[in-house]
């Protein structure tokens, strides 16, 4: 085999696995390119999937919060969400400041959610119209809980072929916007470090609560 | 008696509409014409807002509200829903709903709506009869899903802001627009006539009315203050966001 195969042969490896790789990092997950909805949805789909298996196979070991936080991460835009949520205040803030306060912030949200998550029983959410303008999209679903149909739209930012969720909007009522009322009202007569103290507490109580239900779920 | 009754009644309505009045102008601010769910509205600094200048009394009200429920409803709509299965509530729900129907009738003919208005008139002749009293809700099923109007939607059609916030006690989160809206829908509800043939009767149907309600959302106003960082901002703002968007639909 001559030198100039054996090299053909690397750069050939080498560009299967760039191709690989870019097939498989997005793991299971649509591929670039794909509507808002359909990225929405494989997501959304994976984690009723997982919490399917949880309800039957009671006991069913799964990291819910590894897999949370994986979605999350792939899914979510939380530098975007902080950023809105800020609003003004945003501006003021160095790069470091920038990142603690998303890094908190997002933990508050997850220790927030996936306590409601833990909760599911049966939920079933169905996939309304998807707006596209430019960058920017909305996708309504609808979630059905015990008769009643909770209706509860995604925001969602292109960045690279990807959508990303940047807000909620549940029965009418903006994530975000809620956020950057409670946020202007509390920064209006306190510090950004108070903020951040009083997200803490929040993750705190909230960890707190999740570790008193499981334990009460375990002896009943 | 009756001439007693009337004159509180007619009391409430003017201090009501005084109410609703004064508070329009501070409600004509640019930012309560936004458009809450457009797509790229973000980076305005503030999305609608609302005066608060009963703030203080207000966050009473709110702390009051949240004992009320922490207290005494939340137990007993516990203490309900171990007795009653889920159907059998949910049921209820759906005769209440369906019972309510002139008021989401008369409201979509007051904004115009006269199809939308025949819709609903439709969903209470069909979950009347067919849905054996309104118990059952055949008509959503039918594709009608019906159109969830009220008077406070209907001044808000007509232009008139939301006024000042206000939170009343037991009732809750309310504007001074939202306050004569309630006085509206009262008007037109069924219960109010229940009331005013038999005030005992009346009270009782109304709390059987919101322990059903309460039990099939147990957990969601707990969820709502674990989520935020000050529930009373939290509660205002969605209230604001949630009518707002209900007047522009």
């Amino acid at each position: 085999m001559g030198k100039q195969t054996k090299s053909i042969i690397f750069l050939l490896s080498v560009v299967l696995l760039a191709i690989l790789l870019v097939v498989v990092v997005p793991a299971g997950d649509a591929v670039a390119g794909a509507s808002p909805r359909e990225q929405l949805q494989s997501s959304i789909d994976r984690i009723l999937e997982v919490l399917r298996q949880r309800q039957q196979e009671a006991g069913a070991t799964v990291d819910l919060d590894a897999l949370a936080d994986r979605l999350f991460h792939e899914r979510f835009d939380m530098d975007y969400t902080t950023r809105l949520c800020l609003g003004r205040y945003w501006r003021d803030l160095d790069d470091g400041k920038r990142g603690e306060f998303v890094t908190t912030f997002a933990e508050l949200l997850k220790s927030t959610y996936i306590g409601r998550v833990e909760e599911y029983s049966g939920e079933v959410v169905s996939y309304g119209r998807e707006r596209i303008e430019g960058e920017k999209a909305m996708v309504e679903t609808v979630i059905v809980s015990k008769g009643v149909e909770i209706p509860l739209d995604y925001k969602m930012v292109l960045r690279d072929g990807y959508w990303y969720v940047y807000d909620v909007i549940i029965e009418e009522v903006s994530l975000v916007r809620n956020y950057r009322s409670q946020f202007n009202s509390f920064l209006e007569k306190q510090g950004i470090a108070d903020l951040l103290q009083r997200l803490r507490e929040k993750i705190a109580e909230n960890e707190a609560a999740r570790r008193k239900n499981r334990a009460e779920a375990q002896q009943g | 008696m009756k001439i007693r009754r009337l004159a509180v009644w007619g009391l409430l309505a003017v201090m009501l509409m005084v109410g609703g009045v004064r508070g329009v102008p501070a409600a004509a601010a640019p930012a309560d014409g936004a458009a809450t769910n457009a797509l790229n509205d973000e980076y305005a600094d503030t999305g609608p807002t609302i005066v608060d200048p009963l703030e203080g009394f207000n966050r009473a009200m709110f702390t009051f509200n949240d004992r009320l429920y922490f207290w005494v409803l939340k137990p007993a709509a516990q203490g309900y829903s171990l007795a009653v299965p889920e159907p059998a509530r949910i049921g209820i729900r759906n005769f209440f709903h369906n019972l309510l129907a002139p008021v989401r009738i008369v409201n979509c003919l007051l904004q115009g709506r006269i199809g939308d208005g025949g819709e609903e008139f439709c969903r209470l002749l069909l979950n009347s009869t067919v849905g054996c009293g309104g118990l059952m809700d055949p008509a959503s099923y039918d594709g009608m899903a019906g159109y969830d109007e009220d008077f406070d939607q209907t001044l808000g059609v007509h232009g008139l802001g939301q006024g000042a916030y206000i939170v009343w006690p037991v009732f809750g989160p309310c504007s001074a627009r939202g306050t004569v809206g309630l006085a509206g829908d009262m008007a037109l509800s069924p219960l109010t006539w229940v009331f005013w043939n038999d005030y005992e009767t009346g009270m009782a149907v109304k709390a059987g009315q919101t322990i059903n309600e309460t039990s099939l959302v147990i957990g969601d106003y707990e969820d709502l203050i674990r989520a935020v960082i000050d529930p009373y901002v939290a509660v205002r703002d969605a209230y604001v966001q949630r009518r707002q968007t209900l007047v522009e639909q």
